[in-house]
């Protein structure tokens, strides 16, 4: 009898999930309230943390962070059904992508194989909702699906983060033990906030929160992730676009590497999670306005375009100076502030783009001392670059001629008349030289820049530039024929 | 510097075979090669595409393996020539036969002139110019200047 009523407490806590007054708990489960503050007693005495917390005037609680831990060792005292497999999810999900042997769980949860399977089932459904698939073999089973959705699965099964929940909720749910882990992840949802001078609105922040923490409690039990998120090449298009989200999750992961003790690069592919999660979460919004320096930042941003643009030959477009600007006020934030955020992808902007750097360091040098700024440092230079230099790379694509190459029989007949009508009607073509088709192949070695071969006779060649053949007078019919090619060349190169 | 760079002969010939057997003749008579060569060399470059401009101009080519300065051969036919269609549907009538080696020094000062010359087929004013000639001397005339 006694077991049962403790129970009846801990699944009614459970299935309510806030606090509950024990005079509410005494209707509910038809015992007295001084047999339910004894049964409590007993309850959290038994373990060493306790499972369910009292607060005068609100009731009780089941802390569910010590439940689970608790749940896992006694599992015989658990007799419901729903619990178990929750607490089997939690495991799996904690596991995945790795297996756990079925000899394992059996033995922990204290059930048979049959039952087992019978809850395989049950979480089979659950998990579907996150695209996950619970993948069962002869000995062993485990989840499978994408990082991403784990997570996700995580949050709600571990954390139970739904639609209300505020972070004092989850600080309330979060066990003693727990809480310095919470402070953690707290600390960098603020640091980011604070770097980007940004807000999250809700529930991103929550969730934001709920990313690094449970990218906290994953990485203590296992290190095994996937790391082929990192080839991903669309997400490093996003990284260029937005560098200082890159840097911050950067940095966050390795505080978080610090925090747990961590010294290898298990860790390092939870950038790009973190990132992944970032750039879905609004983050843009630029809106946490911490100093009002909106006309600083505009003055700011003309003078980089008009110093950058000088430098660099390069007159760029007024449309990037709504973009840039947003970046140039948070920097000016940072800058005052005196908070540095490293940039991760300094290096890479200096190797890649070598002449826009120097060009906005020689302006970023200029600004401060103009605008009264502290020092401009390499690594927020390095950001401003790369919106320079994702325009300046789009200019010099469209304006750099197609460098071809006209042949004919010798390299003076046909190819002669024809390249100079090619000069008067396509100047989007640049022909580098004219040749005899015996000379295609040696010409092709010699000169890789080569981009189209445009010939009077049929050649022998078979590689990747592309062959446009024509009449020996260039009709209009030939111009034609050599646009669409010149279109499509263009094309090629502004999606590369 | 007193190389051939332009010559011109008025002919009268109404198919394309007649042109090439009088373009090797001459050919052969004003350098070392067999009419056989050049006949060959000739329906080689006509085979892999036709050298047939508009207007009635052609530029068949001579490519000869040895060693020589490139010069041009004009040739004005009196009647047009029936088999040698051009680009607009025309017949062909005059000739400007490119004679080259084949393996070509691109430093050759004649080499450049000739280019200049190739260079002023692609104006379409000189071609209808060309179209109006009377007589080879002329289309020399119109291509010297």
């Amino acid at each position: 009898m006694h077991k049962e009523i403790s129970q009846e407490i801990i699944d009614y806590l459970k299935l309510h999930n806030k606090f509950i007054t024990s005079e509410e708990l005494s209707n509910g489960l038809n015992v007295s309230k001084k047999t339910i503050a004894r049964h409590i007693n007993s309850i959290n005495k038994k373990y060493s943390q306790p499972i369910i917390i009292s607060q005068r005037g609100r009731g009780y609680e089941l802390n569910y962070s010590n439940y689970l831990n608790v749940a896992n060792n006694n599992v015989h005292n658990d007799s419901s059904t729903q619990l178990r497999q929750e607490n089997m999810l939690a495991k799996l999900l904690f596991a995945s992508p790795n297996d756990v042997k079925i000899y394992d769980l059996a033995n922990s949860l204290y059930i048979s194989e049959p039952v087992l399977r019978n809850d395989e089932k049950q979480i089979s459904k659950r998990i579907s909702k996150w695209n996950l698939k619970l993948d069962s073999k002869q000995r062993s089973v485990k989840i499978t699906g994408n990082e991403k959705d784990i997570r996700s699965a995580l949050m709600e099964v571990v954390l139970h983060i739904n639609k209300s929940t505020d972070i004092e909720t989850l600080r309330k749910n979060t066990s003693q033990l727990d809480q310095k882990d919470f402070n953690f992840a707290l600390s960098q949802v603020e640091m980011a906030l604070r770097v980007l001078n940004g807000s999250l609105p809700y529930p991103y922040n929550i969730n934001f929160f709920a990313h690094i923490y449970v990218l906290l409690i994953r990485a203590k039990k296992f290190k095994a992730m996937d790391k082929s998120i990192s080839l991903d090449t669309s997400l490093q298009t996003e990284i260029k676009m937005n560098p200082e989200i890159f840097s911050i999750c950067k940095s966050i992961v390795s505080n978080v590497k610090k925090y747990l003790g961590f010294k290898g690069e298990e860790l390092d592919s939870e950038v790009y999670y973190l990132f992944k999660y970032l750039l879905t979460s609004r983050f843009n919004s630029f809106d946490g306005i911490v100093l009002d320096d909106r006309d600083l930042a505009d003055q700011v941003t003309d003078f980089f375009i008009s110093k950058v643009s000088a430098y660099l030959h390069c007159s760029f477009s007024t449309s990037i100076k709504d973009e840039i600007r947003n970046h140039v006020l948070a920097m000016i934030s940072r800058l005052k502030m005196k908070i540095s955020l490293p940039n991760a992808l300094l290096k890479d902007i200096k190797l890649e783009y070598p002449q826009v750097f120097t060009a906005t360091k020689k302006a970023a040098t200029l600004a401060s001392q103009k605008f009264n700024l502290p020092v401009i440092s390499d690594d927020e230079t390095g950001f401003i670059c790369l919106y320079f230099a994702k325009y300046y790379e789009e200019n010099n694509k469209s304006n750099k001629k197609i460098k071809a190459y006209v042949i004919c029989t010798t390299g003076i007949g046909t190819s002669g008349i024809i390249s100079t009508k090619i000069k008067n009607s396509i100047p989007e073509i640049e022909i580098v030289g004219l040749a005899s088709n015996y000379d295609v192949e040696s010409i092709i070695k010699n000169e890789p820049e080569i981009e189209l071969l445009i010939s009077t006779v049929p050649i022998n060649y078979h590689g990747k530039i592309p062959v446009e053949l024509v009449s020996a007078f260039f009709t209009k019919k030939d111009e034609q024929k050599v646009r669409n090619v010149v279109r499509n060349i263009i094309n090629e190169r502004n999606f590369a | 510097m007193n190389e051939i760079l332009l010559e011109s002969y008025d002919i009268d010939v109404t198919d394309q075979k007649a042109a090439f057997q009088i373009i090797a003749g001459i050919v052969a008579s004003k350098m070392d090669v067999s009419k056989v060569t050049v006949l060959k060399s000739l329906s080689t470059r006509e085979k892999i595409a036709n050298t047939a401009l508009v207007k009635g101009i052609a530029i068949p080519h001579v490519i000869l393996e040895s060693d020589f300065t490139p010069w041009l051969l004009i040739l004005k036919s009196k009647t047009l020539i029936a088999d040698w269609d051009c680009l607009d549907d025309s017949k062909v009538n005059t000739l400007i036969c490119l004679v080259v080696p084949k393996i070509i020094k691109k430093s050759n000062k004649s080499f450049k002139k000739i280019i200049q010359i190739i260079d002023k087929l692609a104006n379409d004013n000189v071609i209808a110019e060309i179209n109006k000639a009377e007589s080879a001397t002329e289309i020399v005339q119109i291509l010297k200047r």
